[in-house]
């Protein structure tokens, strides 16, 4: 066993007494580090599972594939038996592209085995287009030496961080001018008459309208959606992995202020809406104001700057 | 059964596993700070120093939020003029959908970075003057102030990825 591939992550959780055969709901599971995020293009993750000093053994790998919201999207579980040098894998071809999660349970049982050794775990590859040839060690745990059995909350990501791994290929497509700067020219008519009625009516009044967001091209509310969805895929990665992939796109992602998704169409694409933010005397009221102008707020209690013809 | 089996295991892996991990901001600690200076009064003008004791050059400063925003995108707090170090870039950046907005500075590449044991001072924000202005209300009620910095929250991006959250601390010109 090469030392340097090995990586004690120590992510098996045992419970004392734990019967033979008894289901993974009396298993205490560690989850540190237990997801990877990446993107998905085609492909199919293979985990191979195998031991090599013992006897005959049972194992299932369990593969889940979640979405940004940890809804299920993908689940392959797989069992075999047999002799050591053996292999477990787990296909599956995904269907969709984005951000997702995967994670890998194994469960792993060896009979009569003459004492409780070791397992590795090889052969992640084809794992979306990023080889892995990394290995991992997991303690096997149990003092009944007829029966071992340990259980692996395992991180995909761990094993992506090795030297040897590619980065992902994640990039934000370059818009010009980013940001886009504020395009008051470019709402419609009407928009542009009920801005100044509001502006007017708020100056009047002694209260303050800066306007942070008029007219978007189209190309440019796709980018802001490129931004947020990038953004998802490398977030949580840990410091010092694939810098080069990551900082381009925290870049991007400090330079736009994202909250939410953006929307794939947008009031401000078609010229009929601003954002502003603004501060009003004691008394006043921004609703009545731009009710006043032929202005609403359609949500004021989420996307509550913005102002709709 | 071994079927069964592994869908309850499933099932109860799913439930133990399934949280999302929040964005690590690494926090409370004195490898990166931020510390201003009031330079006037009125119009209000800061300079800001960024300490790096990280292992890291840091690449990225906001001022005006650490892991959620807390600085108003009101007329008084949008900067008349940004001043940045050398090789370094300055706006202010109004978060969508809400009231709210940040300083940022940005390096424009990874050797203009602060590098880890060193600071940069050229960080400056002139404010408008509020001289005068009659009182008002943000729009949830609240009474509208301009910023004065003092404990607000900054966050940092670290060549390596990393990021640093703290608040700022502001020497004040005597009155």
């Amino acid at each position: 066993m090469n030392k340097r591939h090995i990586r004690y992550l120590f992510l098996v959780l045992v419970v004392a007494g734990f019967p033979a055969h008894a289901a993974f709901s009396q298993v205490s599971w560690t989850d540190a580090d237990c997801y990877y995020n990446g993107t998905v293009v085609n492909g199919y993750a293979s985990v191979s599972v195998g031991y090599e000093m013992g006897y005959y053994y049972d194992t299932s790998i369990a593969l889940v594939m979640y979405d940004p919201y940890n809804n299920i999207v993908a689940a392959e579980t797989n069992y075999t038996n047999g002799y050591s040098h053996a292999h477990d894998d787990v296909d599956f071809a995904p269907t969709w592209s984005g951000s997702y999660t995967i994670r890998v349970y194994v469960d792993v049982q060896i009979y009569y085995s003459d004492y409780c050794g070791w397992i590795d775990y090889w052969g992640f590859s084809h794992v979306y287009q990023q080889p892995v040839t990394a290995w991992d060690y997991y303690e096997l745990q149990g003092s009944d030496p007829e029966y071992c059995w340990t259980y692996c909350c395992m991180s995909l990501l761990e094993l992506l961080a090795d030297d040897q791994v590619p980065c992902p290929d994640i990039s934000i497509a370059a818009y010009s001018p980013d940001p886009y700067p504020l395009d008051i020219e470019n709402l419609t008519a009407d928009t542009k008459t009920a801005l100044t009625c509001l502006k007017n009516a708020v100056e009047k009044v002694g209260g303050t309208l800066p306007v942070t967001s008029g007219y978007r091209p189209q190309a440019y509310q796709d980018h802001l959606i490129d931004v947020w969805d990038k953004y998802q895929m490398v977030k949580n990665w840990p410091a010092g992995y694939c810098t080069s992939v990551r900082q381009p796109i925290q870049t991007e992602w400090n330079r736009h202020g994202l909250v939410t998704r953006p929307a794939a169409e947008s009031d401000h694409t078609n010229g009929t809406a601003f954002d502003s933010t603004w501060s009003l005397p004691p008394g006043q009221n921004i609703d009545t104001l731009a009710q006043g102008c032929s202005l609403s707020r359609p949500d004021p209690s989420g996307d509550w700057v913005h102002f709709k013809r | 059964m071994r079927a069964l089996m592994i869908i309850v295991g499933l099932i109860n892996a799913i439930a133990l596993c399934s949280q999302t991990s929040p964005i690590k901001c690494i926090n409370g600690t004195s490898d990166v700070r931020i510390t201003g200076q009031q330079l006037r009064i009125s119009p209000p003008s800061y300079r800001f120093v960024v300490s790096n004791s990280t292992n890291s050059p840091i690449l990225s400063v906001i001022i005006g939020e650490a892991t959620k925003p807390e600085l108003r995108g009101s007329q008084m707090n949008i900067p008349l003029r940004m001043e940045s170090p050398d090789g370094w870039t300055g706006t202010q950046v109004f978060r969508e959908e809400s009231p709210y907005m940040y300083y940022w500075w940005n390096a424009k590449n990874m050797a203009k970075g602060i590098l880890p044991q060193q600071s940069s001072c050229n960080f400056r924000i002139d404010l408008p003057s509020i001289e005068g202005l009659k009182p008002q209300v943000f729009g949830d009620g609240k009474p509208a102030v301009q910023v004065d910095f003092k404990d607000i929250p900054f966050r940092v991006d670290l060549a390596n990825g990393a990021i640093y959250c703290g608040t700022i601390s502001v020497d004040f010109i005597r009155k």
